[in-house]
């Protein structure tokens, strides 16, 4: 059964991630929660991570992301 | 089963065109003043519909890609793929126009719109009608009610909207099947 801390939102908007990016891990910051639509009704994050080529937005799972 | 991107369409995307639907029903009076009430409650209408069938195309996007990546080895790849279809997504800042759907779904590996096409002859139709609705979405956000850009109408009657909405229904459906098909003969998998 899930526990009142598994239920949480695990990421808020605003906050600074860490994920891997290739070879790197870059920090990126949460800028929408775009719900439970990823695979198995994962939740899904956009975040917007500054690259050698200015930023750049993508979507992850939480289980990919790191609190920073 | 369908995505989960389509039973939210079908259930709280719907319950809120519903309730503007319901809106319009319940003006009340006669006379010009009535008949510009049910103008402004249709314009908004319209608007409501193409936002909510662009957060609709948006969140199956979405869940196509994510049902890509995790197939994609090593993991550290997954965030770098991710950018790639996110780049210049169209759905992020335009309108569900045809071309626009064309251009964020064909990234994905498929010809899309010949796909939805396939599905149905009717489909032909129901791409004019979004192109219509997302006019007519753009007059109304821009105040410039050109006739000759809206099929020679000057105003929008809840029927011709039922008729945008009807194709969004159907669209929806075709574009959730027509997706599925595609990721389930490329990750070798059913997405839903």
């Amino acid at each position: 059964m899930a526990t009142r801390s598994q239920k949480k939102r695990p990421f808020g908007i605003g906050d600074k991630v860490r994920l891997s990016f290739g070879n790197r891990i870059v920090t990126g910051t949460v800028v929408e929660d775009r719900g439970r639509i990823g695979v198995g009704g994962r939740q899904l994050f956009r975040i917007i991570v500054k690259t050698g080529d200015g930023e750049r937005a993508l979507e992850l799972p939480a289980e990919k992301l790191r609190a920073a | 089963m369908p995505s989960r991107s389509l039973e939210n369409w079908r259930t709280k995307r719907t319950d809120e065109l519903d309730e503007i639907e319901t809106a319009h029903t319940a003006i009340g009076g006669s006379g010009r003043g009535r008949r510009y009430t049910v103008q402004q409650v249709n314009h908004a209408y319209v608007v409501l519909l193409s936002s909510q069938f662009q957060g609709f195309c948006r969140d199956l996007h979405s869940e196509c890609v994510d049902h890509l990546l995790q197939v994609i080895q090593p993991a550290s790849l997954q965030a770098v793929l991710s950018a790639e279809f996110m780049f210049h997504r169209m759905l992020d800042r335009g309108n569900p126009t045809p071309g626009n759907l064309g251009n964020d779904f064909n990234r994905l590996g498929l010809e899309f719109w010949r796909e939805v096409n396939r599905i149905s002859r009717r489909n032909k139709n129901r791409q004019k009608y979004l192109e219509e609705l997302n006019d007519w979405r753009n007059a109304i956000a821009h105040h410039d009610f050109d006739p000759a850009k809206l099929g020679g109408r000057k105003t929008l009657t809840l029927e011709r909207i039922r008729r945008f909405r009807n194709a969004c229904n159907a669209l929806a459906t075709d574009f959730d099947r027509v997706m599925a098909r595609h990721l389930g003969t490329v990750t070798g998998s059913n997405p839903w």
